[in-house]
């Protein structure tokens, strides 16, 4: 086995950002940032690993290329990458925290609309009574066209939504969303009911399927597993 | 079996060649094709983001050129070429390599079904297979028979528009069967939401839906047309009736006997089989419910020519009757079809 750099990602921003941090600190990986800021640090004892402090999908995205060795960041981004990257990524530890679902939510109003297979009668009527395709939406396409498919939801379209998403039905921009949910306040508050819920989602440990022949990451995998 | 060979055969029965488009505009696929195709779609888009896809089914592609050519007479004619579809195995090409031959304006029914079938057998006369079993069905007879039995209207529209889809279709008949999907608690809160919902504004929208919509889809779930007990029935028989396979001579009175069995006033006549009689040649002639499934746009008669290559049953040809097909890609009138294709990796 030859001795490489070990390339460890991490998120750089808020919450989940000091989660994973308390995640190495508990297993006595202590982490050396040059100033606050920086977006490269060490682990103190172990010259060969490196820290990257990146964006969740990007995280993702480094992993599946081979550009990092192992990584935290979201099961619902893993999920929703491309199979060529997903495959290329494995699973070792989903942790406790960073925990959030991903759900499909229809205007409260909707009486008529309580599980999928209304939902799919309520396509048929977006088609025949406006001519157009029922409004979906998301920045999670790949899972909700792999939903639709599985429930036989034929009639839809998805719109893409990077932020604010429970506010798009009342902009008249969709019909319905997926989008994700951890304590479900932010649904509520616009007039928004859970029909279904495709992925329960949380903060996780991968690595790179091909960084498993590096000396030394699988002990740090073993050691990142213990939260 | 060389596709020179094939060509010969399709040029003797009068079926001329044209040549397809390889790529075609994706909404023809997405809004009308069922959507079944959407997973396997290779899309991309022009300089003016006009959607177009790589020709996922070459069936759809033909009839899309039929349309642009503005006919309205009788044609027949083959095409051959390349299908591309994403594959979920790695070992899977993406490329398919399909032969196929329609009648469009086929108004002849009884006469065209069995013209594609005999020349589907010509086809496989000429492989380098020796034995071969024809199966034959009719979607008609299963939209009669959900029509008949005791369930709500628009679960009698899901159980015929999903019968495409095996999972699914089979989630559905469960659903059905037990009703563990509903939640009273939940139904009863609703109903009483509903009443204060009808003294409000009825044209009022709600997320692309007015209320007026939504109370009347309300109303027939729970009040005109809801589910019930007697469902189970209902889906018992159509379970059944998806298991009956047997000698063609045998299928109008197999049938017959199976709706009185199950009190369904359904009565079909030999009419309904383009082949009657159990042997062509050395080929028998089998009546089977439960085939070619995954094709969404069948409205009438199919088939499907079936070998064994080390033990296992494969397809080598299958076909059958699109009447729906031509309007629901764009054409202003319904044009009647049927058709058969080949999937030339299996010569």
């Amino acid at each position: 086995m030859k001795k490489e750099i070990i390339n460890i990602l991490t998120l750089s921003k808020g919450r989940m950002k000091s989660e994973a941090e308390r995640v190495f600190k508990k297993n006595k990986l202590k982490i050396i940032q040059q100033s606050e800021r920086s977006l490269i640090g060490a682990i103190k004892g172990y010259p060969s690993i490196r820290v990257l402090y990146m964006n969740a999908t990007e995280i993702i995205e480094a992993l599946g290329k081979g550009i990092g060795d192992i990584g935290i960041s979201g099961k619902d981004l893993w999920r929703e990458s491309e199979p060529s990257i997903q495959s290329k990524i494995s699973l070792a530890k989903e942790y406790n925290w960073g925990k959030s679902d991903l759900v499909v939510a229809v205007d409260n109003a909707w009486l008529d609309c309580v599980n999928p297979t209304d939902l799919e009668d309520i396509s048929y009527e977006f088609y025949q009574k406006k001519q157009r395709l029922m409004r979906v939406a998301t920045k999670f396409k790949n899972l909700s066209h792999e939903w639709f498919n599985s429930k036989g939801i034929t009639q839809y379209e998805t719109i893409t939504s990077l932020g604010a998403t429970e506010g798009s039905n009342k902009l008249g921009t969709s019909d319905i969303i997926i989008d994700l949910s951890s304590t479900g306040e932010t649904l509520r508050q616009n007039n928004l009911k859970v029909i279904d819920t495709i992925l329960k989602s949380s903060a996780c440990l991968f690595y790179s399927k091909k960084s498993l022949k590096k000396k030394g990451v699988k002990k740090i995998i073993k050691l990142l597993s213990k939260d | 079996m060389k596709s020179n060979n094939l060509s010969k055969i399709l040029k003797t029965s009068g079926f001329k060649d044209v040549k397809l488009d390889s790529i075609i505009e994706s909404r023809h696929i997405l809004k009308r094709s069922g959507g079944n195709f959407k997973q396997y779609l290779f899309s991309f888009h022009d300089q003016n983001y006009k959607d177009f896809s790589l020709i996922p089914d070459l069936s759809i592609a033909s009839v899309i050129k039929f349309i642009q050519i503005k006919n309205k007479k009788k044609i027949k004619w083959s095409y051959s070429g390349e299908a591309y579809r994403k594959q979920n195995k790695n070992n899977k090409s993406p490329i398919i390599k399909q032969t196929g031959f329609e009648i469009f304006g086929s108004n002849t029914k009884a006469k065209d079904d069995k013209e594609i079938i005999t020349t589907s057998l010509k086809i496989f006369k000429k492989s380098n297979f020796k034995n071969c079993e024809l199966n034959i069905s009719n979607i008609e007879i299963f939209h009669t028979l959900v029509n008949k039995l005791s369930l709500p209207l628009r679960w009698k529209e899901k159980i015929k528009r999903h019968f495409s889809r095996e999972i699914y279709f089979n989630q559905l008949l469960k659903k059905l069967s037990d009703n563990t999907d509903i939640n009273p608690k939940v139904v009863e809160n609703d109903k009483a939401l509903a009443e204060k919902f009808r003294k409000k504004d009825l044209n009022k929208n709600y997320s692309g839906r007015s209320l007026k919509d939504i109370l009347e889809r309300f109303d027939l779930k729970n009040y005109q047309d809801p589910r019930n007990l007697s469902n189970k029935k209902s889906v018992k028989i159509i379970k059944d009736y998806l298991k009956i396979t047997c000698l063609i001579e045998k299928a109008p009175r197999y049938l017959n006997n199976f709706f009185k069995k199950n009190n369904l006033n359904i009565f079909i006549s030999s009419d309904y089989f383009p082949i009657k009689k159990n042997n062509i040649k050395d080929t028998r002639v089998y009546f089977s419910t439960n085939i070619n499934r995954s094709v969404s746009y069948y409205t009438g008669m199919t088939f499907n020519i079936q070998v064994k290559v080390n033990k296992k049953k494969l397809i080598f040809l299958s076909g059958g009757r699109f009447d729906n097909l031509i309007k629901n890609l764009g054409n202003k009138t319904d044009l009647p079809a049927v058709g058969a294709a080949i999937n030339r990796s299996i010569l």
